[in-house]
């Protein structure tokens, strides 16, 4: 733990006309946090405080199975986030379908993150049953925010259905391996440069965040690198740090990377400084 | 399993509904599905039982018991026929609370002998959402009911808001109500009152609840 006591959360300030903005509502925060997997239910809430997060998401089946779900569920209602209900771990379409229905009436919201899992070894995005269920959900007067992979296509198709907001995967959930492709996610950005783009899954590092946020993507969705760090409070502030940083540099206009050397210093001008070499 | 009965419990098609009910604060709800795929079934069951935790409700499984007891629901309602189909050692086994359909004195006996944790009697009123081979069975009927039963009685069949009072003094432990929540041209304030009505009962106490 660092030796120093906890300041407040956002003590780096992006300009404050730099807000987040999705579906009409806007955020100060960048960071969208995950609920699972904490392990309890104050770290959790400790770790949505530290990480300054307007938006938190939660599954309507993983929090609850088997445990107090009433307790949970007021601890979320305490926060004062704004709820992004989940279809997590739902592979058909009608599954989906009737999970976002069932958050609409228990979380009164039009949002849902939609997920359609492919299978259990990549947890990857089943992106012809997402663009389905986002066409039906969206016609039923939801607000998608559809986890889909890096291809352009299927983003074509999604935005095409009504989604006002795409979620690229970094890498597959939970592996925390960053962006595994930064090319597909530079081009998602310039292919869709007014499309509110969040960087979703395999987030590990506050540096992978950061980068994500360096390509000029709006904002990061995470949930297992803050839960499962030894100090999640201490992480989730890092990752809001980071995500500032990265923000902060996107908008400030980053210098071109060169193959050579050139100095940061001049040295034309110094003292027995010799054009000619002699 | 001890489980416990709201004076108002409403009787919903689909886990949609019952998360429409627990969100608004039902404390009891009866899930009763149409037939449908077996995967269409778990899937409502589990859903259902999602949206009951996150408030501590009740739900009750109509009918589908083997599908409420992979689940490890609680509570399930089973009408006459259901009942004769039903194994009810593996219920027992289960440990899972048990509320049975009555509609004459045949059938109370019937119910009785496989020791539910309550029994329903119904039509009390004229319903229209049921063929139904009985005619209304009134309160004097409830009354004999709640007499003879001793366990919770739950009154069911063409209750309305504005009966309740009626069936309510007649001794019933919980009244449930299709109609005039589902049908109701205004579900979500329906339910609210409804709500009202049962938050004024909650601490009335009933034989054998």
């Amino acid at each position: 733990m660092l030796d120093t006591p906890h300041a407040e959360p956002r003590d780096v300030t992006v300009a404050s006309n730099d807000s987040f903005k999705v579906y009409g509502q806007t955020f100060a925060s960048r960071l969208l946090l995950g609920t699972a997997r904490y392990p309890s239910p104050d770290v959790l809430a400790r770790a949505v405080k530290a990480s300054g997060a307007g938006i938190v998401t939660t599954s309507l089946r993983r929090e609850q199975a088997g445990r107090d779900g009433s307790r949970f569920f007021d601890l979320l209602a305490e926060l004062d986030v704004t709820m992004l209900p989940n279809t997590a771990g739902c592979r058909s379409v009608r599954e989906a379908v009737t999970t976002a229905h069932m958050a609409r009436e228990l979380f009164d919201t039009p949002w849902i993150k939609l997920e359609l899992i492919a299978n259990d070894d990549t947890l990857q995005p089943d992106v012809f049953q997402l663009v389905e269920a986002a066409r039906i959900l969206v016609a039923e007067g939801f607000e998608v925010f559809p986890y889909t992979t890096d291809d352009l296509s299927v983003a074509d198709r999604l935005v095409e259905a009504g989604c006002e907001v795409l979620m690229p995967w970094g890498a597959p959930i939970g592996t925390g391996r960053g962006l595994a492709n930064p090319y597909a996610l530079r081009t998602m950005r310039t292919y869709f440069p007014d499309t509110p783009l969040i960087v979703d899954a395999g987030i590990g590092r506050p540096s992978h965040a950061a980068q994500a946020m360096e390509l000029g993507y709006d904002a990061i969705m995470l949930n297992t690198a803050v839960a499962l760090a030894d100090m999640p409070e201490d992480m989730a502030r890092a990752f809001a740090l980071a995500i500032d940083a990265g923000r902060l540099a996107a908008r400030a206009g980053m210098m071109d990377e060169r193959d050579m050397a050139v100095p940061s210093t001049p040295v034309a001008g110094t003292p027995f400084f010799d054009f000619d070499g002699g | 399993m001890t489980i416990h009965l709201d004076p108002f419990y409403p009787v919903v098609p689909d886990a949609i509904w019952v998360a429409r009910m627990v969100a608004r604060g039902a404390r009891t709800v009866q899930l009763r599905l149409k037939d449908a795929p077996a995967d269409e079934i778990t899937l409502q069951i589990a859903e259902a039982l999602n949206a009951c935790a996150r408030t501590g409700a009740q739900l009750i499984i109509n009918d589908h018991w083997q599908a409420a007891i992979d689940a490890s629901a609680t509570c399930i309602h089973l009408g006459q026929e259901d009942l004769a189909d039903a194994d009810l050692a593996v219920i027992r086994a289960a440990g899972i609370a048990l509320g049975i359909s009555s509609h004459d004195k045949s059938e109370r006996a019937t119910a009785l002998a496989a020791h539910p944790h309550h029994v329903a009697l119904g039509p009390i009123y004229e319903t229209t959402l049921k063929k139904m081979k009985w005619r209304p069975q009134g309160l004097d009927r409830l009354k004999d009911w709640v007499a003879h039963v001793d366990r919770p009685v739950v009154a069911i069949g063409g209750i309305t808001l504005e009966r309740a009072d009626d069936v309510w003094a007649c001794g019933a432990a919980s009244i449930a109500v299709v109609t005039d929540v589902v049908f109701h041209d205004n579900p979500d304030a329906r339910i609210e009152q409804w709500l009202a009505w049962a938050e004024d009962r909650r601490s009335e106490p009933r034989a054998a609840t």
